[in-house]
């Protein structure tokens, strides 16, 4: 399987949400199958099966509990575990999808220590690339830290390029979208 | 749309380069036929089908322009696409969690 695909095996919707389950168990943490099955809603039928091809890929494996009750459980093998870590990986890779993921947040919403660190972090970057004089440093970092909406905050940090806003555009890897075709 | 909400018709990995790429430019631009292709390192003729079936569902619209005697087709993202690729994004984050 080449390094940029999405494993067919997780792909697939149903095998995709019996991982994803599995995968929010603490490691080597088994779920009892017919509690899997209440939590996904499928038939018993469509979850065998669906275990029965990710047993076969090595990403899954269900035994019986001995005993008086005996149960089958079902965990998420170390393989499936990688598996699915890369798959979240490739995906990740995909070019940037929503705009929504990076809309400003509206100016009246209200900010946290978080975002006035990190406003006060891209203020000391444009400080040591020279393009604010410590005069002005000191002054926008006083009203960053006390910026209580977010409409403060970008007025501290109004008219300075977002250092990280060119960063994750457009596809990995590629050339600019902007060239000229040679149709 | 089936129950757990990964829209089949973006889930297709092939499909899903496509919609993901096109949303990667701002909102209304066109990506050319070729330059697509080149992009996504796709046949023409799977490119041609996994458009269409893009089109049916209105999540992508398509043009052909003539230029003398060259034609070329763009492709954009419609604002239905877009939010049915948000949609799809948001289910997919909900499944994986923190991954």
């Amino acid at each position: 399987m080449s390094t940029s695909a999405l494993d067919p095996q997780i792909h697939d919707p149903e095998r995709l949400r019996v991982v994803a389950t599995l995968a929010a168990l603490p490691d080597g943490d088994a779920l009892a199958l017919t509690r899997l099955q209440d939590m996904l809603g499928l038939t018993p039928g469509n979850l065998i099966t669906r275990l029965r091809e990710l047993d076969h890929a090595g990403y899954v494996r269900t035994e019986k509990t001995g005993g008086d009750r005996a149960q089958a459980i079902v965990t998420l093998t170390c393989d499936g575990r990688a598996a699915l870590d890369h798959y979240a990986a490739v995906l990740r890779r995909l070019p940037r999808v929503t705009r929504e993921d990076h809309q400003v947040p509206a100016p009246y919403v209200r900010v946290g220590d978080a975002d006035r660190d990190a406003a006060a972090a891209a203020l000391g970057e444009h400080f040591a690339q020279g393009r604010l004089t410590l005069d002005e440093l000191d002054a926008r970092l006083d009203a960053t830290l006390t910026a209580t909406t977010h409409g403060e905050l970008s007025q501290a940090a109004w008219d300075e390029p977002d250092l990280t806003a060119q960063v994750a555009r457009v596809s990995p890897g590629q050339t600019p979208v902007a060239r000229t075709d040679s149709e | 749309m089936n129950d757990d909400g990964l829209d089949p018709l973006i889930h297709v990995p092939t499909r899903l380069k496509i919609v993901a790429t096109l949303a990667a430019l701002p909102d209304g631009d066109t990506l050319s036929f070729t330059r697509l292709q080149d992009m996504l390192g796709l046949t023409p003729g799977n490119l041609i089908i996994q458009l269409r079936k893009l089109e049916e569902a209105d999540y992508i619209s398509s043009e052909k322009t003539r230029n003398g005697s060259a034609q070329k087709t763009t492709v954009t993202l419609t604002r239905c696409g877009r939010k049915a690729l948000g949609a799809y994004t948001q289910a997919l984050r909900d499944l994986l969690g923190g991954l």
